[in-house]
């Protein structure tokens, strides 16, 4: 969370803010399952936007053309200088993926010298959601252009989530490449998607030995806990 | 033809225009670009430009001494980022390290000297001149009965020139803070009877027994927490972890075990440990031949009945023997402690318990994870402990690196009625119940230190953080306040070394032994110390984001040890609890609440101030702390700074 905020300029939590009002393109939740002799056990669901393929709901509903599917990559692009904040796609993701940005962003005073300048300020009265660090896919891209090729090589585009990851908890590669790592490992028992009921195809994958964090993900998310700060 | 417009035409033609206007894009697209400019004021910050540079370091927060890569812009750095191939991280970083590069605009950053009042930590701070403050400090320091110099983080090449201070300075004693990990360590080194040395090595335990320890938020280090997660993965050798904790914690969460036990009865809980394992036998039998009063503690533990350590710790007399004999036969075991030191003396009690407990499970034989290794000739620094209660009348604490002292809780302890406490720090951090007077220090990456460190396996390490900013004006490195107190007080102006000159003769004796190998970053390879040719290369690779470290010691035999030495604090404790019939174990938990414990939350172990950045933890996610006072005090403001009358 902390790395997806530095990379894509989100500012820190403003005055007031709440986890159903704050910015965070990437969220952990904290999944408990009672046992029977008491204990607790836990996990940590870390969920950006799942990238669905093809006809996203979000895209569906967005009166503006604001939110645009790649076919290429597979991402699903939000552009906000688009989004008039009529938070339809909100209503449409059943994944609580997306975030309307309540205030203008501000940083204690000096620390805007901090600002990542490769990806702009996020700004006031739009929606948005992780684009799986667009700025350094272009990154990847332009070296890629400069080196005489079209294909972004796995090792130059690694985003911010998946580098600053110490358990190494978070993957990336191209799904379509039948001989990549990430290809191998969602063939893997206990990987599944989130709803995958809903046809929406995500294209992020979880890994998970027990059977009951596979059961209570892929039936419902809402009931992960949901702690309501100031209401 | 008359041609006179008439008022109906008029009121036409502007209802005409107007229901035209509507159905045209113009309104709408007024509306849209106004809406678009309120989004987009001018004011809205905006990110530097220009060209972009990496400068590879090393991060000084903590002792872990972790390779950081700042992404700079116009040679200001924008972001933090791991070196995958760096041996003390390997691409690592924890929350704070990530956000290393906000603490030079931090909010509770200070720019000059202010004087803190004694009160709640809501506090107002007056501000001070350089002089003002030097004069005040001085006027306190001469009259002095007694002065402890408290280094946050002991073992630099600038705490030489503490250790002079407090040499030079009347009734002065220097006291380092050691972090909870090496007191464990401390603990068990001292029941030996022959100098050793103590690590952990974590890679070969099978049982880990946390009590309190924060092991899955890092324990001091990422690095070590990701090899914890990969051996629970399944990538590497089982482990399985016993978190002994009365609050939830992260650790609490993910261990294989939570044993929840009433508030501040760990101690006695590791008391109990410690009988069940002496009741079934279980010790290690190198253990029985080896300690010179076996015997001892055993009779030295039989009045303490099992059925009242049960009580006190809320759990049944089965429960302690299940747990024992998991440690004696899961083995090999390892039991770590942690927890903020406190003014009665449980926490030192629960060390001492701890450190008793690894050497009857025999920890310390070969192979096992306690590495007992070269004798120690340097002289034992006294710790804050020995000093006596309400006898300080100034403390000096050097929490230029750390940002904050560790030791809050005994500080108060150990405070005379008028105490002074003198902080250098970056921030202002209220501490305690006195009054204080903060001098600023240079924020991290404005200052240059050396990053001394032990790794899991025992080797020494050294890296050398350099600064990646410009040191704001009018702050004090250590060095500088030391030179400027000696004048202020003695009224010396002897020509001290630099900070440069100090880690410099630091590094020329690391060359000078040959030992080791060097890390070098510019090409991410691994080199013997002896292809350095000289000291001058060493401090380059060293200043280029390199680390050197030692060879891995020899276990050494430990010979004999005496386990009454370590258990005798935490059974004279339990002791005192038991006669005391106002004990604080004895209430139900359900009708009696325990007293709220302020505690640094445990992903910040090492650093009390941490970018404002994290209050999207704090606010906006399931990983909101278990403790939020802790991130109150970490990330908010309380202070505010009253202007100054100049």
């Amino acid at each position: 969370m902390l790395a997806c905020a530095v990379e894509n300029n989100i500012p820190p939590a403003h005055a007031g803010t709440t986890d159903r009002t704050g910015l965070t393109w990437m969220r952990v939740h904290r999944i408990e399952q009672q046992g029977n002799d008491a204990s607790t056990e836990t996990v940590y669901l870390p969920l950006m936007c799942q990238q669905c393929d093809e006809h996203p709901p979000c895209e569906s509903v967005c009166p503006q053309k604001a939110v645009e599917y790649d076919p290429e990559t597979g991402i699903v692009a939000q552009i906000p200088v688009r989004c008039l904040g009529c938070r339809y796609c909100m209503t449409a993701c059943p994944y609580h993926a997306r975030y309307f940005n309540w205030w203008d962003p501000s940083w204690p005073a000096g620390m805007e010298k901090t600002l990542n300048p490769g990806v702009s300020t996020r700004m006031r009265g739009v929606v948005e959601k992780c684009n799986l660090c667009h700025g350094r896919l272009q990154e990847a891209r332009e070296q890629a252009a400069a080196s005489g090729t079209s294909v972004v090589a796995g090792e130059t585009f690694v985003p911010a989530c998946v580098e600053a990851c110490p358990t190494r908890a978070i993957m990336i590669g191209d799904l379509a490449d039948p001989g990549s790592e990430i290809a191998r490992q969602i063939k893997t028992p206990g990987t599944f998607r989130l709803l995958e009921q809903l046809g929406t195809q995500p294209k992020v994958y979880y890994s998970s030995a027990r059977q009951w964090v596979r059961e209570q993900l892929q039936r419902t998310i809402a009931s992960t806990r949901t702690e309501v700060v100031n209401g | 033809m008359n041609h006179r417009i008439s008022r109906r035409d008029l009121l036409q033609f502007a209802g005409g225009s107007a229901l035209g206007l509507l159905l045209s894009p113009l309104p709408w697209k007024l509306l849209d670009d106004s809406a678009i400019w309120t989004q987009n004021w001018p004011w809205n910050a905006e990110p530097l430009r220009g060209p972009v540079s990496n400068l590879l370091t090393t991060c000084s927060l903590c002792p872990s001494g972790c390779g950081l890569r700042f992404r700079c812009v116009s040679g200001n750095p924008i972001s933090t980022h791991g070196i995958p191939e760096h041996p003390a991280s390997h691409g690592t970083l924890c929350p704070a390290g990530l956000l290393a590069h906000h603490l030079r605009y931090h909010p509770q950053r200070i720019g000059r000297p202010v004087r803190l009042a004694a009160g709640a930590p809501f506090v107002e701070a007056t501000p001070l001149t350089t002089e003002e403050a030097f004069n005040a400090i001085g006027e306190r320091l001469r009259s002095s009965k007694s002065t402890v110099v408290l280094d946050a983080r002991p073992d630099r090449a600038a705490s030489e020139v503490l250790k002079q201070l407090a040499r030079t300075l009347a009734n002065a004693t220097y006291v380092p803070e050691h972090t909870e990990r090496d007191r464990t360590i401390r603990a068990m080194a001292s029941a030996f009877d022959q100098q050793v040395e103590i690590s952990f090595d974590l890679s070969s335990v099978r049982t880990i027994l946390s009590v309190r320890a924060p092991l899955i938020d890092g324990w001091h280090s990422p690095d070590r927490a990701a090899a914890i997660f990969d051996r629970r993965a399944g990538t590497g050798s089982p482990l399985f972890i016993i978190h002994v904790d009365s609050t939830p914690s992260r650790t609490a969460e993910v261990a294989d075990e939570w044993v929840k036990v009433h508030p501040g009865s760990e101690m006695v809980f590791v008391l109990g440990i410690i009988g069940a394992l002496l009741d079934e036998g279980l010790t290690a039998p190198e253990t029985r031949q080896r300690a010179r009063d076996f015997a001892e503690l055993r009779s030295a533990l039989a009045p303490v009945s099992r059925e009242w350590i049960s009580a006190q710790c809320g759990m049944t007399t089965d429960k302690l023997h299940v747990i024992a004999r998991r440690l004696a036969t899961q083995g090999p075991s390892l039991a770590l402690a942690d927890g903020q030191p406190d003014p009665n003396g449980r926490s030192s009690a629960l060390h001492a318990a701890v450190a008793c407990l690894n050497l009857l499970t025999g920890s310390y034989r070969h192979r096992a994870p306690v590495r007992a290794h070269r004798g120690s000739n340097t002289e034992a620094a006294p710790s804050l402990d020995a000093i006596t209660d309400g006898s300080v009348d100034v403390f000096l604490a050097d929490e230029s690196i750390s940002g904050s002292t560790s030791t809050e809780h005994l500080l108060a302890q150990k405070g005379s009625r008028n105490c002074l406490l003198i902080s250098l720090s970056p921030f202002v951090v209220p501490h305690a119940a006195f009054e204080q007077i903060v001098l600023p220090a240079p924020a991290f990456g404005e200052m240059l230190t050396d990053v001394p460190g032990v790794s899991d396996d025992g080797r020494e390490t050294l890296s050398v953080t350099i600064p990646a900013f410009r040191s704001q004006e009018g702050t004090f490195n250590t060095v500088d306040l030391c030179a400027a107190l000696l004048r202020a007080v003695a009224g010396t102006a002897d020509a001290s070394p630099s900070t440069e000159e100090l880690i410099k003769d630091r590094i020329a004796s690391v060359l000078k032994t040959g030992k080791g190998h060097v890390f070098k970053s510019s090409d991410r390879t691994i080199v013997p110390i002896g292809s350095l040719s000289s000291s001058e290369e060493l401090w380059t690779e060293l200043t280029a984001g390199g680390a050197w470290s030692g060879d891995q010691p020899t276990r050494k035999p430990t010979g004999s040890f005496r386990l009454m030495r370590i258990a005798r604090p935490a059974l004279e404790l339990c002791e005192q609890e038991r006669r005391d019939s106002r004990s604080r174990f004895t209430h139900d938990e359900q009708s009696a609440p325990p007293a709220p414990v302020r505690i640094v939350d445990p992903i910040l172990q090492g650093t009390t101030v941490i970018s404002p950045l994290i209050s999207k933890l704090r606010e906006e996610s399931g990983l909101r702390p278990f403790h939020p006072e802790a991130f109150d005090q970490a990330s908010s403001s309380p202070v505010s700074v009253k202007p100054s009358k100049a």
